[in-house]
């Protein structure tokens, strides 16, 4: 494996069975032979359209599924000891309203993934930090909070806090924006962008939204019926996408791309950028 | 004459926690076969308007001003009379309508429930009114027979869309008709919506917080801030000169689609409760431009003459 890369996955397959008692089973391909490299600090956004295979990615990277077929390997880091160890994983579910348990304030939220990672309490020293760092100030007032007092876009950042504690080499954001309202969910991306530029976590973001994913990402692989049909940098894809499907997704997002040349163009920005009208 | 012409609407929710403020002096007019979007983020009593007009909902409800739909005024109408309006005169496309539909009938036969409700046909007619409307939506007519689960979301929102409008009503009320669809089957559905209202000369409210999405088939668009009606316009004059702070922070919050990394910032700040009373305007913890008038004065509501909610407007 290469310095740069993080997770490695190669060839993967994942095939449901469906079994029924009385009829044959039936099978769905969910992924076919997909090959993908995470680099390490980056930003890689998987974009498709509901049923293209992107959460069942997510899923075995993450190791709630096992693959048919094919492997996914991840890469060594140096340990602070000088040892090596492999990366560690969090995740950040869709729908904010649904992922946070209802019966638990959000200190015990927040201090549940270090309890089951360390076996041992956190401090509330620990948890107040990290809900300062995810922008949930000043962190006593929401410490005895339960998630039904609190809007989307904070349920959002307890989502994000909870990921945070362990300290995760990567974290899978699945559809995590979707479900917010715009100005919001503008916020919380740059939050992740934040978050990647100061703690050098890698994220996978996944999303059908393919403005969000160019917000925020590095590099981009969209993702159609269970195969990526196209992999490059945010660059790459927005102006020489090859893809049929890709280009059906920039012409949904509402784009025409305006070249620097063009007057439109808005004055404010430098001149390599491309403004993109409704 | 107007399809439907709200004035000065003003709807309460009283409950345990105490009065909720949800809709202040809504103003709003929808001409004959005219789209119009009504925009606001979550919370700002978009759906509650949408209720108001349809007349569900009305549990601990408490409403002041008047309704009119098709010069009659439907605010005090008896229960039975709205049932006739429902369905016939208005269609509603329900908030997730993909699982609005009853899973356990066949989709003929919940378009058939809705026109023997309103009108006698034979069993021939009604037939063949389902199997063409299922085809304005692009669904081939042989699956009426179907349940809705072998359906997909996008074909079941398209379904919903059919069965909205299968009585030709003169207005039909879409409330947030394509969030959680993809970009691409959004796309379709926004554009099957105009398609259908034009050809029929059906009157469309649709209600969404995606300003960039349902911008594309509005004539007029208002915008909605905690209960109030902010600004109004028409299409190109929300999106191309936007006055009121909240509008050009709404707009200005649109993701671009840059090829470079550029920072986009959202409103900073939370929505106004409406347990609370504004003394002024309810912009103002969130607006740059506030200053003491804006603490102590309601700025000037939206009506027919007033297009911008702001006591900034005009002034420069």
């Amino acid at each position: 494996m290469s310095e740069n890369e993080l997770v490695r996955v190669v060839n993967v397959t994942r095939v449901f069975k469906n079994k029924r008692l009385f009829k044959g089973s039936s099978s769905v391909t969910a992924l076919d032979g997909v090959s993908l490299s995470v680099e390490k600090n980056k930003i890689l956004g998987i974009i498709g359209e509901s049923g293209s295979g992107k959460t069942t990615l997510a899923r075995l990277i993450l190791g709630l599924l096992k693959p048919t077929s094919g492997l996914i390997s991840f890469s060594d880091l140096k340990d602070e000891s000088g040892g090596v160890r492999k990366p560690a994983v969090q995740v950040i579910f869709q729908d904010p309203y649904d992922s946070l348990s209802h019966k638990l304030t959000i200190e015990e939220t927040v201090a549940e993934p270090y309890l089951i990672k360390h076996k041992s309490q956190c401090g509330a020293d620990t948890i107040c930090s990290v809900l300062e760092s995810v922008g949930l100030t000043p962190a006593d007032e929401y410490l005895h909070k339960y998630p039904h007092t609190l809007s989307g876009g904070q349920r959002q950042r307890v989502a994000i806090a909870r990921a945070i504690i362990t300290n995760p080499d990567l974290i899978i954001a699945d559809e995590f924006v979707s479900m917010l309202d715009a100005s919001i969910g503008v916020d919380i991306l740059n939050f992740i962008t934040e978050l990647n530029e100061k703690r050098g976590i890698t994220f996978i973001f996944i999303t059908h939204d393919i403005s969000a994913a160019a917000y925020v990402c590095h590099n981009i692989a969209v993702m159609n019926s269970g195969k990526i049909v196209e992999y490059g940098s945010r660059k790459q894809i927005m102006t020489k996408c090859q893809n049929i499907y890709t280009n059906s997704l920039l012409s949904a997002a509402g784009i025409n791309i305006v070249s620097p040349a063009n007057k439109k163009v808005n004055s404010g920005y430098q001149s390599d950028h491309y403004l993109v009208t409704i | 004459m107007y399809v439907l012409d709200i004035e000065e609407l003003t709807v309460d929710f009283i409950t345990k926690m105490g009065t909720h403020h949800v809709l202040k002096n809504v103003n709003l007019r929808i001409g004959r076969g005219e789209i119009v979007g009504l925009i606001g983020e979550s919370g700002s009593g978009k759906s509650t308007l949408a209720m108001s007009v349809l007349d569900i909902n009305t549990n601990k409800r408490c409403l002041s001003g008047q309704i009119c739909f098709m010069g009659e005024d439907i605010s005090n109408l008896s229960q039975k009379r709205m049932r006739e309006l429902r369905g016939r005169h208005i269609g509603f496309i329900p908030q997730s309508s993909m699982n609005a539909l009853n899973p356990l009938v066949r989709v003929r036969r919940q378009f058939i429930e809705t026109i023997i409700d309103h009108m006698d046909m034979s069993e021939k007619g009604m037939n063949a009114l389902v199997s063409n409307m299922l085809s304005l939506v692009s669904i081939d007519p042989e699956r009426m027979n179907s349940f809705p689960y072998e359906f997909s979301g996008g074909q079941r929102q398209r379904i919903m869309i059919a069965l909205a409008l299968l009585l030709s009503p003169e207005l039909v009320i879409a409330d947030e008709p394509t969030t959680a669809l993809d970009a691409v089957i959004q796309l379709q559905i926004i554009g099957l919506l105009k398609n259908t209202a034009r050809q029929k000369d059906t009157s469309l409210l649709v209600i969404s917080h995606d300003l960039h999405t349902i911008s594309r088939i509005c004539d007029r668009i208002y915008i909605m801030y905690a209960g109030r009606i902010v600004e109004t316009g028409t299409k190109e004059e929300i999106l191309m000169s936007p006055r009121h702070p909240y509008t050009q922070k709404l707009l200005s919050s649109r993701l671009p689609l840059m090829v470079e990394p550029v920072r986009v910032k959202g409103i900073p700040g939370r929505s106004p409760s409406t347990l609370k009373v504004y003394q002024g305007c309810e912009f103002l913890e969130r607006c740059e431009r506030g200053s003491e008038i804006c603490r102590e004065k309601k700025p000037p509501e939206c009506t027919v003459k007033v297009r911008v909610s702001c006591h900034f407007e005009g002034l420069k």
